[in-house]
């Protein structure tokens, strides 16, 4: 008889969840805001340092910097409030004693995170001299990567427990954190994108006018590099299934449940049609459209970036629930007795 | 002989658990466990096929705990004598040690409005919290202390069948090795290789 696919409820009674971070929004909402912000703010520090020669990519700087500070409060709201007690989780210097462990690392990289992001878009607000703001882009580098890798490192705590081991096949450390890095900054890519599209296309007057005066062109730019980054994400995440395939017996329950178990729908056409396929094919359509046909089609644009962030989300949800997947504690078989 | 501090264990005999569900209903009663929550439950692995097996699954207070680990506000730790305690007063509910966790006994009572859930709950090997023995905000908090009145746990008092037993581990391993003795063939005890590999995994 071939082995039976067990669905999640089959896996449940084992496992004696009652509170799993997947089954309210904070903790998926907070890993994709999270990443998102990372990666806007590594895209404001980027293009602020590649551009001062030539006083480029200014005006997509002063975007990522502007949408990194919301993206981090509403994502560190969510944070704080999935936990049991948030009046605790808010006065983490206090509390986090345990160095060891990546809830508290986090702690300190989210600490180290926020006040960067507020006076990056504080800089660019009141519009003080390159200076200041290029000492801030120097260190938003680090950082935004570090707020990225985190949100990975978070659901993959393996080094902190004695031998290195963990019981959640899918959060696996060495997979985990780089893909969370690329879908950040693919979903940060897409965001910039989205606003400047829409700023350009809502053409609000005064400064953010003629500040975001090529907001159109610099929206084409984001979507060429956001396919690149699409297709490393898309390459990452074939390594990974493929190492989940030959793997030990709790990764090849997780690359049955992901491929063609219960998360298989959210899997296929959540994170591999819209983050992946679909942004990259309405990138090839745009292309023809742009550059063979000469017509414009900067909807197409707008539909590629949606996609990319729900897909973004979609892929956090997926990892999430993926981790109620256990690494089966094998009961002793009939033959021993 | 030298005095040393007991390291207190559970074994589960998986071939002598008859899923009679008595050491969950002595655990709630004895402990006023929260709605909802089950420090020990009895889990049944191929239900109605041969071989059908029951095992009570508590909080199985391991020497190198996950839970331990992982918790960022160091709200679990040894007692000298190995039970992992929660100090409820210092966990922010964050539910690490729920994914940190191969047995799935961190549970988090939800209590208030506020938060996704509350503050987590476990088996405590019926030895109360950190607070003072016996006081009333002990018994609130974490239910009954019946280590410090010198008694087993509840759950493996009430065992029908031994199938749960608890105490000194150097107790609970010399009737381990009479059982398999007896027997001819393995102790019973579930998921141990998977749980306690013998190295580390990468």
């Amino acid at each position: 008889m071939p082995p039976q696919m067990p669905s999640l409820e089959q896996l449940e009674p084992i496992i004696l969840v009652t509170s799993k971070w997947g089954a309210s929004f904070h903790i998926p909402w907070y890993l994709f805001l999270g990443g998102m912000a990372g990666g806007t703010l590594l895209i404001a520090a980027l293009a602020d340092l590649l551009g001062a020669k030539h006083e480029r990519y200014q005006a997509l700087s002063r975007i990522a910097a502007y949408i990194t500070l919301p993206i981090t409060i509403v994502g560190g709201l969510a944070l704080t409030f999935h936990l049991g007690k948030p009046e605790r989780g808010i006065l983490f210097p206090l509390f986090m004693s345990n160095y060891r462990s990546w809830l508290t690392i986090g702690g300190w990289i989210i600490a180290a995170f926020f006040p960067l992001a507020v006076a990056y878009a504080v800089l660019w607000y009141f519009r003080t001299g390159r200076a200041p703001r290029l000492i801030v882009a120097i260190l938003s580098i680090p950082a935004g990567i570090g707020m990225a890798l985190y949100t990975g490192f978070l659901i993959s705590g393996t080094w902190s427990i004695p031998g290195g081991y963990w019981f959640s096949p899918l959060w696996d450390t060495r997979y985990i954190p780089v893909l969370f890095l690329i879908s950040g900054l693919s979903t940060g890519l897409a965001g910039c994108g989205l606003v400047a599209l829409a700023v350009d296309h809502f053409r609000p007057s005064g400064v953010l006018r003629r500040e975001l005066g090529g907001a159109s062109e610099t929206a084409g730019t984001l979507s060429l590099l956001d396919t690149l980054v699409i297709i490393a994400e898309g390459s990452w995440i074939y390594l990974m299934l493929a190492a989940f395939a030959a793997g030990d017996v709790g990764q090849k329950l997780v690359y049955g449940v992901l491929t063609k178990g219960d998360l298989a729908p959210w899997f296929w056409w959540g994170v591999i049609a819209l983050a992946l396929a679909l942004p990259f094919l309405a990138s090839l359509v745009e292309v023809l459209l742009v550059k063979v046909i000469r017509v414009p089609a900067d909807w197409l644009l707008y539909v590629k970036f949606v996609m990319v962030l729900v897909g973004g989300l979609l892929l956090r949800y997926v990892i999430v629930w993926g981790g109620e997947i256990r690494k089966p504690l094998p009961f002793p078989p009939f033959n021993v007795y | 002989m030298a005095l040393t501090t007991a390291r207190m264990k559970f074994y589960i005999d998986v071939k002598r658990c008859i899923e009679c569900g008595g050491c969950e209903v002595a655990c709630k009663n004895e402990n006023n466990v929260p709605q909802g929550i089950a420090r020990i439950r009895v889990v049944t692995v191929n239900e109605g096929q041969p071989g059908e097996t029951n095992i009570a699954v508590p909080c199985m207070h391991c020497s190198k705990a996950p839970c331990v680990a992982v918790c960022p506000v160091d709200a679990l730790y040894h007692r000298p004598d190995g039970i992992v305690h929660v100090n409820k007063e210092t966990c922010i509910g964050c539910g690490y040690c729920l994914y940190a966790c191969p047995f799935g006994a961190p549970q988090f009572p939800k209590e208030s409005a506020f938060g996704a859930r509350g503050v987590m709950d476990k088996c405590t090997y019926c030895a109360g919290g950190p607070d003072e023995p016996f006081s009333e905000k002990e018994r609130r908090s974490y239910g009954s202390n019946r280590i410090a009145e010198g008694k087993l746990p509840m759950c493996a008092s009430v065992c029908s069948t031994k199938a749960l037993i608890a105490g000194d581990a150097e107790e609970v391993a010399k009737v381990v090795r009479a059982r398999v003795a007896a027997r001819g063939s393995g102790g019973g005890a579930w998921g141990w290789e998977t749980a306690y590999p013998a190295g580390p995994r990468f």
